[in-house]
């Protein structure tokens, strides 16, 4: 049980990074496509134009990602006092501030919301507008300060630690098992951290000796994220599967790797995936003994092959490209095909662990105290979710549960023990209140799931 | 308004479909006649595009296609009974007789609106779970009749829920 419920922690918390991830997207492709185009590497260096990218990757992406993450915690006060927070780690740091956006912005947003349910009531009337807007600015100054102090330079730390950890792997030739480290990293974006921070300087040294260097190979290669994406364009399901073609074409042919790492935060398991296949990779440039002259950059496939080295150098690189994407393949699509099966299952352990529960305890009122709402929502919230709510409230009503039951639009979610969507809106639902529990129905007419959930609660 | 959210005009029986977006199609310019939409073909988008988020298949064959549009002049359930029984909304196992067109103008405050709009749908929910009723909206041929089941179901549930 204890590993299900870490399965559930871990599956839950990637759900929750890739959401304030996902929604910006778009932001990355404009980030990525300018940088592709004006940087001096790239396809029409321009130096003035190029003057976009790093205020763009060093402010404007962390906080979009702060401002989505404070949003999804504490609705449009925390987005603000995410998106201030998490200034607080980008001024502290060197590097592109994700992984600290990703901390502090929902934090900014826990900490509005807690203080709103706080003094909700509290208020004398007409005094509302000056303690709402000085709340929020003073709780978000104090948390950009926390960040700044503390937050910002542990982020830091700890993407120093991974660099020497790297480091420490390469001393000892045991170059392979350097993925086990990188590719984590990554789906963090401390990709550039590492690949500029630590493979580029290496590179850079071997590559004056001897002319090129397989140190520019290793995070560069887009094998490993092009694996993810084809197995979700195969096995994959839903939303995940549509936009996955085009993801491959930004990371593989634009080079912008950030684009399949919300792919790997929504199933952490894929992290063995991009493991092997980016290890299958080195392995593959070790054996073959290839190398490129200098740092690809963006890591696209037309990159790679620009950097190769002459004669046998250029199909030896698209071999390592495609050895590490078709490892990474085969082990994405075992793993999401197994999900796909086991997705709904873990929904159904959930609600079963919970069941135990109470039997054990043998209270007849336990789990009715336990569950006091149920919100049946869909998209418009007056459609299908109302004929949910409907039924379910006609059964818990049979079995003398004293259990609210109503329906609601997702956007609206705001508190709820169970909630109850259909299976396509799930992913949406959850990332709107995710410390509820989360039920996924086929059609919200379908009387035996809701007989089930009774018997479960009886 | 919640007499007028559904009448006799709005109530179309045996109607000839051959696919979901003939039958959305067929609905729009139906109440573009009745004078409820001045864009029969915006309103068609509006509905579709929340079909595209999630089929509003809802068993019992039902569907519900339902949107809160800006072009639509007034709240408006449009109750479609099918020819023919192989008809369905969205795949094999999805066969359809009855279609509930719910269609409601925008309105500043969006949850209000939806809330004011959820005992339609519940009261649909009702009925359908009878078989007395389904038997009922399948035989009869006075539109009258549907009406009178549905503003009974209607009215129940705005006095609980008011």
């Amino acid at each position: 049980m204890s590993g299900n419920s870490l399965k559930v922690v871990v599956q839950t918390t990637g759900r929750f990074l890739s959401g304030m991830v996902m929604p910006n997207i778009g932001a990355f492709i404009a980030w990525g496509l300018i940088t592709a185009l004006f940087i001096p590497t790239g396809w029409l260096p321009n130096e003035s134009l190029a003057a976009l990218v790093s205020p763009m990757i060093r402010y404007l992406l962390p906080l979009l990602i702060g401002y989505t993450g404070g949003k999804m915690v504490g609705g449009d006060r925390g987005a603000v006092a995410g998106a201030v927070s998490t200034m607080g780690v980008i001024v502290g740091a060197e590097i592109p501030m994700f992984l600290g956006a990703m901390i502090v912005g929902p934090l900014g947003g826990l900490a509005i919301s807690r203080f709103d349910k706080y003094i909700h009531h509290k208020i004398k009337p007409g005094f509302e507008m000056l303690v709402n807007n000085f709340s929020l600015g003073i709780i978000a100054m104090l948390i950009a300060l926390i960040a700044y102090v503390v937050i910002g330079p542990v982020v830091a730390v700890v993407t120093e630690a991974l660099g020497n950890g790297v480091g420490w792997i390469v001393e000892q030739s045991l170059l392979p098992l350097v993925s086990i480290i990188v590719e984590p990293a990554k789906i963090l974006f401390l990709n550039n951290a590492i690949n500029h921070g630590v493979f580029t300087p290496l590179g850079a040294d071997q590559a004056a000796q001897t002319g090129a260097s397989i140190f520019y190979l290793i995070e560069t290669n887009p094998g490993p994220g092009l694996g993810i994406l084809l197995a979700y364009m195969v096995v994959g399901k839903g939303m995940a599967q549509k936009s996955a073609y085009g993801a491959t074409v930004i990371h593989f042919l634009g080079g912008i790797h950030e684009i399949y790492f919300p792919y790997i935060l929504m199933k952490p398991r894929l992290m063995i995936a991009v493991i092997a296949g980016g290890m299958a990779g080195v392995a593959f440039n070790m054996v073959t003994g290839n190398a490129l002259v200098g740092p690809p950059s963006p890591g696209s496939v037309f990159a790679l092959v620009l950097m190769s080295t002459k004669g046998t150098g250029l199909l030896l690189t698209l071999g390592s490209i495609a050895v590490a994407a078709t490892t990474s393949f085969l082990i994405a699509a075992v793993l999401i095909r197994h999900d796909a099966s086991a997705c709904d299952d873990l929904d159904a352990a959930k609600a079963e662990v919970e069941a135990n529960k109470t039997q054990a305890k043998g209270l007849q009122n336990e789990p009715a105290a336990q569950v006091r709402t149920i919100v049946v929502a869909c998209d418009a919230g007056m459609g299908s979710s109302a004929m949910g709510a409907t039924v379910l409230r006609g059964k818990i009503q049979e079995a003398g549960l004293n259990i609210e039951v109503t329906n609601s639009a997702i956007n609206d979610l705001e508190d709820a023990d169970i909630v109850i969507t259909q299976q396509a809106l799930s992913d949406r639902a959850r990332a709107k209140l995710p410390h509820a529990q989360h039920l996924s129905i086929g059609n919200f007419m379908d009387a035996s799931f809701y007989d089930e959930l009774v018997a479960k609660l009886v | 308004m919640k007499k007028s959210l559904i009448t006799k005009e709005t109530i179309l029986l045996d109607m000839d479909v051959e696919s979901k977006t003939d039958a959305v199609h067929k609905m729009c310019a139906h109440l573009f006649l009745l004078k409820k939409t001045d864009n029969p073909s915006l309103l068609y988008l509006d509905i579709m595009n929340r079909e595209q988020v999630v089929s509003t298949f809802a068993g019992m064959h039902t569907a519900i296609p339902h949107t809160v549009s800006q072009h639509i002049n007034e709240p408006v359930l449009c109750f479609v009974r099918v020819r023919g029984e192989d008809f369905t909304w969205d795949g094999d196992d999805e066969d359809v007789r009855f279609i509930f067109l719910l269609s409601a103008p925008a309105q500043d405050d969006l949850k209000k609106l939806r809330q004011s709009q959820s005992y339609v749908f519940s009261s649909v929910a009702q009925l359908i779970s009878r078989p007395e009723i389904i038997d009922l909206w399948l035989s009869t041929h006075d539109e009258q009749v549907i009406l009178d089941s549905l503003n009974q179901a209607f009215e129940s549930n705005l006095n609980i829920t008011m």
